[in-house]
């Protein structure tokens, strides 16, 4: 509100106050000010003085012009500041240095706000209005800037230096006053005014440089002289420190290009010496177990882009070299050794490979905080050697036989339930890293009808468990097969108790004889050869009267008799003592024969059972030649010709009564890889076409890679065989080559 | 709060005493209190109110450091009927005293009111005695827009 309406006479008269005049009270005030500022004994000032300090300069503002002196006033007020500057503040500040220089700037500066302070209270009328209407700097501003014009712009480069110098002194191990420094950086900030640019030019920018190079030096004598954990300590501890120096004095704005700088010096630049060190470096760390020293190291280069992979790529290479070890001394072990013991190797070996596991993921969830480069590695280092082959056999083979060992009765592992269920929990997860998983299915569905075929299965619980962990893993297409086998045991036993009943029903049907079938879906089971051979009549009975049982539960069903998985149980009249033959059913053939005869040639053997030369050799082989000999050959080589005759074995006896004949097992490693490698053909075959159909037209590159990619969750797809597939896909009429293109496929609806 | 007491002394010596809430809505007060210039039992003198204004403005400050015992809509009838029958003297000291103690809910008390005088051209000129120097044209034409009073 300007006082200036009309022509009021005031009730107040107030006398006209001349500059020259009120000035000079003002500059008693200031006076009095500054000798308070400078500790000379000068009391302080009480509330008479202060209001007529104010009032002097609002009566200067409120007069009617020309006696209105705002504008000379507010000059004034810049003038004091500047007047006070040059003849006391900066001769004081120019005649110290260093340390010295620090302390006096640090006062003059507490000094010169509180000179500001007290005059923007004396002049604030001034704020008021004056400088609104004349859009001009508020009081406080003109006289920060004051000071930054006049001192801070003369010092401000010989401060920094010796910020610095105490800086380094500290960094040394000296003892410096870190409150001061605190208090010098204060005055960078605050005199920017809103804006760190002051700092971060004047100040930040060669802090910077001289950290960088004060931590270069450090660095190149440090990598030279110190083991990989000693340097990475100190550098550690050097880090500890730049930040315990950013909270006690450095703007907290500095804390992340301090950091950046001293990490750069210390790990970035030296990180191929340092962890590369030969008796101390990554390699050496892992190879001796130095959980701490890793730890350390991941947490170091955690924070630098980039920073883990040397680090990762060092641990895959060193998992990867422990895995080969282990299966290169599985390897050597199995040569040098009987069969026996090779596959107690191989199962061995596969133990080794699950603690290998168990190790290094431990390191990754400890040592390098689960991070995914090192999940990564892990993985990629153990797809290297968990696919390698050993003594013959597939990866996938040796896990197969690893699992039927746990969940067969008698197996080589004598575990408790925790134990298995935990074993066949990281078996699953060792699967993940075969690539040849389809082979591993093949395997392990043999082995599993093994078991559920003769009874062989210890815990049907440890069964179910495995096969819901393998379709958790790899989808129940995978599993879908096992589990309707396991299924069909279920089935057949209550089937045969329904065979059971039907006989006892139907007494002419019995065949006389016990007779126990299990009926298979064909679907789900390994195919199993099957040789034809005549029966014995008592046998053939059987095969009737089941096959009358079951018609009467099922029509339109045919049923497939597998000899070769069956078994019978023969009481063999010795002369010393009967004793029970539990034997195939192909053997009970072969000695059944000799209820009627007593003695038969090989061929006479031969025409009455109709089977071939190689299966009756393996036969009449167990029965005269090997560890229990039922039967006499003629002559009594170790091998069976076809010239040979033979006798039952009358004199034959063991202290068991029961004893069990084995075949020697057909090797069913050819026939898994037959039946794999046909199922693949088929499988790629449906994926070429999948892919085609959806994008008609595709590069002959493309769709190479698009098809190993789709069957990767399976089997590493040979490019020779997805080739030739093609090829036989074009003569099918599935595909076609383009006419001007030979590399593009076309396909044909 | 504090019930610390202030003493006011007017330009014609008279004594008045307030609460510190009270003399607080005037920063020309406030500003040496919080700069620890007043000891206890200091006087402030204020030179450029007279006794007479001095203890309207108290009675206003008074009035308003209550903020909880009464409600606004009462303050503002109070306020209204605080300037109603001022005398034009005593209403133009008692607003640039406001405005040298610098009571910003004062200033813009009275400035409203003086707004709300001026409703038409020759009654401004009737209140404040000024000369028409308009020309019977320029009048016609209309130079002045009436203020409407808030």
């Amino acid at each position: 509100v300007q006082e200036s309406f009309g022509n009021q006479s005031f009730r107040m008269e107030r006398k006209t106050i001349d500059l020259e005049q009120g000035w000079d009270y003002m500059q008693t005030g200031i006076t009095k000010l500054k000798r308070i500022l400078e500790g000379l004994p000068e009391p302080q000032f009480d509330s008479e003085q202060y209001m007529m300090l104010y009032t002097t300069i609002y009566n200067m503002c409120t007069q009617k012009p020309p006696h209105d002196y705002s504008q000379q006033l507010y000059d004034k007020y810049r003038e004091a500041f500047e007047e006070y500057i040059n003849s006391t503040v900066l001769p004081a500040l120019k005649e110290k240095h260093d340390e010295y220089m620090l302390r006096e700037l640090v006062k003059r500066w507490s000094n010169h706000k509180v000179m500001v302070r007290w005059l923007s209270r004396f002049f604030y009328y001034l704020d008021r209005y004056f400088i609104a209407r004349r859009s001009l700097p508020p009081l406080n501003e003109v006289g920060l800037t004051c000071f930054r014009d006049r001192v801070y712009n003369e010092l401000h480069s010989k401060v920094k230096d010796a910020v610095i110098a105490l800086v380094d002194k500290e960094r040394e191990g000296e003892q410096i006053d870190r409150a001061l420094l605190k208090n010098v950086l204060d005055i960078y900030v605050e005199i920017g005014m809103g804006q760190m640019e002051r700092y971060e030019v004047d100040f930040e920018s060669f802090m910077l440089l001289d950290s960088a190079s004060y931590y270069s030096r450090k660095a190149s004598s440090w990598i030279q002289e110190d083991s990989c954990p000693d340097y990475m300590l100190k550098s550690e501890e050097c880090l500890k420190k730049e930040r315990e120096r950013v909270a006690h004095y450095l703007h907290s704005s500095s804390e992340p290009k301090l950091v950046e700088k001293v990490q750069h010096e210390l790990l970035v630049v030296y990180a191929n010496q340092l962890l590369e060190k030969e008796h101390s470096g990554c390699r050496a760390l892992l190879r001796d177990d130095k959980v701490d020293d890793l730890s350390r190291m991941y947490r170091l280069y955690h924070k630098i882009a980039k920073g883990l992979e040397p680090v990762a790529n060092i641990f895959k290479q060193h998992v990867t070299a422990e895995g080969n070890a282990l299966v290169q001394q599985a390897e050597d072990t199995a040569t040098n050794q009987a069969a026996n013991t090779a596959s107690v190797q191989e199962q061995v070996l596969i133990r080794k490979v699950i603690e290998l596991h168990d190790k290094y993921m431990v390191y990754v969830v400890e040592c390098f905080q689960n991070h995914t480069l090192f999940h990564k590695a892990l993985k990629e280092a153990f797809e290297i050697f968990c696919n390698k082959t050993v003594a013959g056999s597939s990866s996938a083979e040796l896990l197969a036989t690893f699992c039927d060992n746990i969940l067969k009765k008698g197996g080589s592992e004598k575990l408790s339930d925790e134990a298995i269920e935990d074993t066949l929990e990281k078996v699953v997860k060792l699967l993940a890293y075969i690539s040849d998983k389809d082979l591993f299915a093949e395997f392990y569905r043999k082995k599993l009808a093994r078991r559920l075929l003769f009874d062989r299965s210890a815990n049907d619980d440890h069964e179910r468990s495995i096969l819901t962990k393998l379709k958790q893993q790899c989808g129940g297409q995978f599993t879908s097969k096992m589990e309707g086998m396991v299924t069909d045991l279920t089935l057949a036993r209550e089937n045969q108790t329904s065979f059971e009943e039907y006989l006892g029903n139907n007494p002419a049907a019995n065949p006389g004889i016990d007779l126990t079938v299990t009926v298979l879906t064909t679907g789900f089971w390994p195919s199993y050869k099957s040789f034809d051979i005549n029966l014995p009549s008592e046998m053939v009975k059987c095969v009737e009267v089941f096959k009358g049982f079951y018609e009467t539960k099922t029509k339109h069903r045919k049923l497939t008799w597998i000899y070769s998985l069956g078994t019978c149980h023969l009481n063999g009249k010795f002369d010393h003592k009967p004793i029970e033959l539990v034997v195939s059913t192909y053997q009970a053939a072969v000695l059944l024969l000799f209820n009627t005869t007593d003695k038969l040639s090989y061929n006479d053997i031969l025409t009455q059972l109709n089977l071939s030369h190689e299966d009756l050799v393996r036969l009449l082989h167990s029965l005269s030649c090997a560890r229990y000999k039922i039967l006499v050959k003629e002559p009594s080589t170790k091998t069976v010709s076809q010239t040979d005759s033979f006798e039952f074995n009358a004199k034959f006896t063991d202290r068991m009564r029961r004893i069990k004949i084995p075949l020697p097992p057909v090797d069913e490693r050819k026939k898994v890889v037959e039946d794999v490698d046909k199922d693949r053909r088929y499988a790629i075959d449906a994926a070429i076409v999948r892919i085609m159909k959806s994008r008609k037209v595709l590069g002959h590159q493309q769709l190479v890679s698009e098809c190993v990619e789709q069957l990767s969750r399976m089997f590493k797809p040979d490019i020779k065989a997805i080739k030739k597939r093609m090829e036989d896909l074009i003569t099918r009429d599935y595909l076609e080559r383009d006419k001007e293109n030979a590399n593009m496929f076309r396909y044909l609806a | 709060m504090s019930t610390k007491k202030i003493l006011f002394k007017s330009s014609d010596g008279h004594l008045f005493e307030a609460d510190e809430a009270v003399a607080r809505q005037s920063t020309t007060i406030s500003h040496p209190l919080e700069d620890c210039c007043a000891k206890a039992d200091d006087e402030f003198l204020l030179p450029n109110v007279s006794g007479n204004i001095l203890s309207l403005v108290i009675e206003y400050c008074k009035k308003h450091a209550d903020v909880g015992s009464i409600s606004e809509e009462d303050l503002k009838k109070w306020d209204a009927e605080f300037v109603l029958g001022m005398d034009q003297p005593t209403f133009f000291d008692l607003i640039r005293a406001s405005n040298y103690q610098n009571i910003p809910s004062l200033i813009a008390l009275t400035c409203q009111t003086i707004a709300n005088m001026i409703a038409d051209p020759n009654e401004i000129r009737a209140t404040f005695e000024i000369k028409n120097d308009f020309t019977p044209e320029e009048e016609e034409k209309g130079h002045v827009t009436p203020v409407k009073s808030r």
